[in-house]
């Protein structure tokens, strides 16, 4: 097994096996490896997605078409390329693909489907316990509260990109990449959405 | 000699379709029963012409159900469509309306004569909820839907057939 | 400078990736404006709120299931693919000598007890909690916050009926004799009537 961190895709841990090497299996074709591949990166599609179009029943199922379309595509991806690059680029092209059908303004309007868990009542056996979901831990958060509603405000094209500077942590290249545009492109959005962001959380914070 | 193969050539032309594959999402594992139901505490005429009576023996497990115990029940329409195995498959019970339809894919086989599926509730074309019950053959999942006419519209799913 | 330039320049400046070059050039600007200095604090310290406070990574909701749920699409997808990829090699291959070929696998199998047909390859995967069975609770989505489910379940532990709170009503005045039309409906149901009806 090849030491992990020896490739941009090494994957979390020494123990485990790398990116590389489940790529590998999964271009043979190997269902298993391609079920661990998801499991580690099922995180991050579906947060970046959830953060983008805000709606938790599209979410799940435009996070299934981008691993749908990653397993497709596996045999044509370039060992030599960082796969989380590739897998957020497949994300862009799912999401914008469904807001391009959905039509959702730059406003950041949100669209009327919010899936949510069901309230089991007393009638059955049993009752599973209740998972907090995400924007429920960060409704906790008032700052978090305030941010969610300011990002919103943001163009699709500013709020992707800032998402994958600050919260996935992508360089200017990879956003670049994942964008399907310049690097000056880049700078510029996320130029304007910080400043955005900056008038719109700083001026509250004064009114407080 | 020359006859011998002209017939081979022949039964080979049967045999042909054979030798292509088969979707095995296509295979049929059995077949859904889904009935809609008009349920009421005032005139059961207000269903409408197509309403039917609902035999002694549904009605028995409809009123058996906590919270259904209305006074008159009427059959709206019925589906029976097939499970195929890799596909989506859809029930329009109210046909030639397509007011409310179900669709349903199957997950996995759990035990014997049980089969995880996911439904899918439609109304006015939209979504409305989806759920994964494990169905017994045999035994109705009643979804207890909107309301209508003065009363309230129950889908009866069922899985009719499974295959082994 | 131009506008494009010095908002790299800011851009690079919170994130703390200027050439020594460039950084020369951020100081005479921020010489040139005293509220700009601020302002990209400002700007800094917001970035810094955005990390801390939106998580990077969320497991969607019930994640076995959508796991067993995309592997599934997974499986289709193999499957799918395999039958065409042969249809399209023995459509070039054999279309000139499928026939003879073909006799001839007819001839050889007759004398081998073999049939000529492919060996199903799709196997469902059996449960593997059947212990658990009558416990088993399903998930209920919805489309609307509004809705609520109450689950009923029977003597032996199964579901029996699923009651749907906050379903809007319908209309008194729609009749299900009426014709729908298909369209606004996903493909899949055309495709699935298609398969029924045609």
């Amino acid at each position: 097994m090849a030491p992990a961190g020896t490739s941009p895709d090494a994957g979390a841990g020494d123990d485990e096996i790398s990116d590389h090497e489940l790529i590998e299996a999964c271009q043979k074709r190997d269902a298993k490896a391609f079920e661990t591949l998801v499991i580690r990166h099922r995180g991050k599609v579906y947060a970046m997605v959830q953060n983008m179009i805000k709606n938790e029943a599209d979410a799940w199922d435009l996070s299934q078409e981008v691993f749908l379309k990653v397993w497709k595509a596996l045999p044509k991806f370039e060992a030599r390329a960082k796969f989380s690059t590739w897998l957020y680029r497949i994300t862009h092209n799912v999401v914008y693909d469904w807001l391009r059908k959905r039509k959702i303004e730059s406003a950041g309007e949100l669209d009327d489907g919010i899936l949510n868990e069901s309230d089991i009542a007393a009638g059955a056996r049993t009752t599973p316990t209740k998972i907090a979901r995400p924007d429920d831990a960060l409704a906790n958060s008032e700052l978090g509260k305030r941010i969610n509603i300011a990002l919103a405000t943001l163009n699709t094209e500013h709020r992707e990109t800032i998402l994958l500077r600050e919260v996935q942590g992508l360089d200017y290249k990879e956003i670049a990449k994942v964008m399907g545009c310049s690097l000056g492109t880049v700078m510029s959005r996320l130029y304007y959405a910080r400043k955005k962001l900056q008038t719109l959380l700083c001026d509250e914070k004064g009114k407080d | 000699m020359v006859m011998k193969i002209y017939l081979l050539y022949l039964v080979l032309c049967f045999l042909a379709p054979s030798l292509w594959a088969e979707d095995p999402g296509m295979k049929s594992i059995g077949a859904m029963n889904v009935q809609l139901f008009f349920a009421t505490n005032e005139d059961p005429a207000a269903a409408g012409g197509i309403a039917k009576r609902v035999p002694e023996i549904e009605l028995k497990k409809l009123k058996a159900i906590k919270g259904l115990e209305f006074e008159h029940y009427r059959l709206m329409g019925r589906d029976m469509p097939e499970i195929l195995k890799g596909y989506e498959n859809w029930a329009t019970p109210l046909l030639p309306s397509k007011e409310i339809l179900v669709s349903f894919q199957p997950i996995r086989k759990s035990g014997d004569k049980k089969l995880q599926m996911v439904l899918e509730y439609w109304q006015s074309k939209r979504k409305v909820f989806s759920v994964n019950p494990i169905l017994t053959m045999g035994k109705t999942l009643y979804l207890v839907g909107p309301e209508w006419r003065k009363g309230r519209l129950i889908l009866a799913v069922k899985i009719e057939k499974l295959e082994e | 400078m131009k506008k494009e330039k010095t908002e790299e320049l800011f851009v690079k400046w919170i994130d703390g990736q200027l050439a020594s070059e460039e950084e020369v050039q951020v100081v005479s600007l921020l010489q040139e404006n005293e509220n700009l200095e601020a302002e990209l604090q400002e700007m800094k310290s917001v970035s810094g709120s955005l990390a801390e406070e939106i998580p990077a990574s969320v497991d969607p909701p019930y994640c076995d299931f959508f796991n067993s749920q995309l592997m599934r699409k997974v499986d289709l997808e193999i499957h799918s693919r395999t039958p065409s990829e042969m249809r399209g090699r023995r459509a070039k291959s054999f279309r000139w000598a499928w026939a003879p070929v073909g006799a001839l696998a007819l001839v050889l199998s007759f004398f081998a007890g073999h049939r000529i047909s492919r060996p199903a390859t799709v196997t469902v995967a059996q449960g593997q909690e059947e212990d658990r069975l009558i416990q088993f609770l399903p998930t209920v989505y919805f489309a609307g916050e509004s809705l609520k489910a109450e689950v009923i379940a029977d003597s032996d532990g199964n579901v029996s009926a699923i009651f749907v709170h906050g379903l809007a009503a319908i209309r008194d005045d729609i009749d299900f004799a009426t014709v729908t039309t298909s369209t606004e409906l996903p493909k899949s149901y055309a495709r699935s009537e298609a398969r029924r009806f045609d």
